[in-house]
């Protein structure tokens, strides 16, 4: 048990950045991004035998913070009163990107459809491959493609013209 | 920008954003999980506050005094109220759906059901199709099925008329047990049951 700690503990350490990473990128919200990774944490602890075997245990944790996130939401939609649930759909949907990034970015971001913004979770911060994204997500690597082709015009669509922006004396 | 420069502009950004819960607060909370586990599957039951309870109450021998985990009643002359008070026996459930004229695929997942094959949180079986054709007036909502409610620990009834169901159709339904986990508040058992309307074809509702 000692030992398991210990490897649970490196994984935690060397892995917990890059996981919340993609998380916030999927749901635009850092408290709601922490709060969904550390019960992702939680559970891979509850499960290490078997996470500790997983080809990908970084991208279990994340799939597991995504569905818990799933579970949240579809819970919140039926269960929050009429008079707020406007406001939390708007922040969810990514109208509202809040945390200390750089708000534009979050916002170019949560602009991407949901499935292109779980693809650039796993690629661009988890760098996981094609293969092991098309794996993670149930879809087919070809989709995996598409949606990350997709998703990179559609990023360097809204992302060049702040570059420029920056770039002018 | 080419697709290298689109990623470094994504990921620097967000290089300041670190994960501030300490270990130990998750090794605690993994372990209260696991915890909560074991009881579950020693008690082999779907709710832990009523657990102790309703297992006693499964355990008397001869089990005469057991409620039925579900009824079915006849309203009308198409029409039927399904009430649901326990997630057990949901072939017999579906059989007798069935006998009323009703194509139906019923699954219950209880907490002790290995999250994998749980279909509490998944979407329609791959195997179904959803039933876009006319006729009745269920409320499709698409892939997401009908959500008919939480009770707890089961008490759930809703009415299913066979006018709704032409031929070429049917049902499929799941009753899923799960606890809810909010901060700050009482974990609370709640039971969620979830309709589809489908293609009725052999692979999804069987022969």
């Amino acid at each position: 048990m000692r030992h398991d700690r210990n490897d649970f503990a490196a994984f935690y350490t060397e892995s917990r950045d890059d996981c919340l990473r993609a998380v916030l990128v999927r749901v635009g919200d850092l408290d709601k991004a922490q709060e969904l990774v550390a019960e992702a944490y939680a559970r891979a602890w509850d499960r290490w035998p078997k996470v500790s075997r997983h080809p990908a245990p970084r991208a279990w944790v994340v799939r597991t913070a995504l569905n818990a996130h799933t579970s949240w939401w579809r819970r919140r939609r039926r269960e929050v009163p009429a008079s707020d649930h406007e406001p939390a759909t708007a922040a969810l949907a990514g109208g509202e990107p809040t945390g200390p990034v750089d708000p534009a970015i979050m916002a170019a971001l949560q602009r991407l459809p949901a499935r292109q913004r779980e693809v650039v979770a796993l690629r661009i911060f988890l760098d996981l491959d094609t293969a092991r994204t098309a794996e993670v997500l149930g879809i087919a690597p070809g989709t995996v493609t598409a949606h990350l082709a997709r998703a990179m015009a559609a990023l360097r669509d809204e992302l060049s013209p702040l570059q420029q922006q920056e770039n002018q004396p | 920008m080419n697709d290298d420069d689109v990623m470094t502009a994504v990921r620097q950004p967000l290089a300041e954003v670190h994960m501030t819960t300490p270990l130990d607060d998750v090794v605690r909370h993994g372990k209260s999980l696991r915890n909560r586990r074991w009881l579950r599957g020693t008690c082999g039951v779907t709710a832990l506050a009523g657990a102790i309870a309703v297992a006693a109450a499964l355990l008397v021998p001869g089990g005469s005094s057991t409620p039925p985990p579900w009824t079915v009643t006849k309203v009308s002359d198409d029409t039927i109220k399904v009430s649901i008070h326990d997630l057990r026996d949901p072939e017999g459930l579906q059989k007798e759906l069935r006998a009323d004229g009703i194509r139906a695929r019923v699954t219950f997942d209880s907490l002790s059901t290995p999250p994998s094959i749980r279909a509490h949180d998944a979407h329609l079986p791959k195997v179904c199709i959803p039933y876009r054709g006319t006729g009745g007036t269920f409320p499709d909502n698409g892939n997401m099925g009908s959500d008919l409610g939480y009770g707890y620990p089961t008490n759930i009834e809703f009415t299913l008329s066979t006018s709704d169901y032409p031929s070429g159709s049917g049902i499929v339904i799941n009753a899923a047990a799960a606890i809810r986990i909010a901060k700050g508040e009482p974990n609370q058992h709640r039971t969620l049951v979830r309709t589809w309307r489908v293609v009725d074809t052999p692979k999804c509702l069987g022969s």
